[in-house]
């Protein structure tokens, strides 16, 4: 495999993401080739300084902050189920009001009837 | 024996708001690390926790439990660090926050594995990345995630996290290629 190749290769193959076949060959290259032993090494150190990477802690007590401001809150879906509380309440009024309109209207007509 | 999460939320949707606070405790340091290295700012980057997990309580109904629900919770911290970055860069002044180190440090009981140095060194250069490219080093270095869930974090394919982090990587190893191909290498491992 030529070098440029192997280049191509090297962040996968220090990822374990290549293919068995691919792996023999870069493996075979790197044997005999200072400039790609290079690269791969310094691949490697980068791979190595990324997985060192600190976690750092919070610097408060965030739990209980967020537990102080959740009793403030409801869930979501709760303010949902107002939302429709309200509107099936504003129905259920309207069409109460459109009844109660159609049974005068129809029972003053049967009056003007008789 | 540690409760599931899945157990948990549904504590918590019962009405139990103080069984949040255990997804608090297990969750919050992936939470506010990601949003730090993504906005590098530490006082934001609390603020933004606190949103994270407050959104996450109020929605905490859609939350479908065949997911992981470490995996939606930084769906929406990621976000919230782009809406953060997206208003700020709407700002005319942009002031660039180098993080401090030493004070996040000694807030830390883990004994650091680089020195204050380094770490300064590679956050510049994380956050100099592009935020696609910077997210997904994030993801997988500081959170340790694997690829099928930085996949479903960030929405895209497997296969695109596998070229965004090589692309990353190849960034990366350009800009720091004097300190870990050369002498000082030894100094920084």
């Amino acid at each position: 495999m030529e070098c440029s190749k192997v280049k191509q290769f090297l962040f996968e193959y220090t990822n374990g993401d290549v293919l068995d076949n691919t792996k023999k060959l870069v493996e075979e290259h790197l044997q005999v080739c200072i400039p790609c032993e290079v690269q791969y090494s310094g691949i490697k150190n980068l791979q190595s300084l990324l997985e060192s990477l600190m976690m750092f802690k919070m610097p408060t007590d965030l739990k209980g902050e967020i537990l102080e401001k959740l009793n403030k809150i409801g869930f979501a879906t709760n303010k949902f189920k107002k939302a429709i509380k309200i509107s099936a309440a504003i129905s259920g009024a309207s069409l109460l009001g459109f009844l109660t309109y159609k049974i005068l209207g129809s029972s003053r007509k049967r009056e003007a009837k008789i | 024996m540690e409760i599931s999460d899945n157990l948990i939320i549904k504590k918590v949707l019962e009405g139990d708001k103080e069984a949040f606070g255990e997804l608090i405790n297990k969750y919050s340091e992936k939470v506010y690390n990601l949003i730090l290295r993504m906005i590098n700012n530490s006082e934001e980057a609390k603020d933004i926790s606190q949103k994270v997990f407050l959104r996450a309580y109020s929605y905490l109904y859609s939350f479908n439990p065949k997911q992981k629900f470490l995996t939606w919770l930084l769906r929406i911290a990621m976000n919230l660090s782009y809406d953060y970055l997206k208003k700020k860069k709407g700002q005319s002044f942009i002031s660039f926050e180098e993080l401090d180190f030493k004070t996040l440090q000694s807030l830390t009981q883990d004994l650091p594995k680089l020195d204050i140095e380094t770490e300064k060194l590679i956050q510049n250069e994380i956050y100099n990345l592009k935020e696609k490219y910077r997210a997904i080093v994030i993801l997988k270095y500081v959170d340790g995630l694997n690829y099928e869930e930085i996949s479903g974090i960030l929405n895209v394919s497997v296969g695109v996290v596998k070229m965004r982090i090589k692309r990353a990587k190849s960034i990366l190893y350009k800009r720091l290629k004097p300190y870990i191909e050369g002498g000082e290498k030894d100094g920084m491992l």
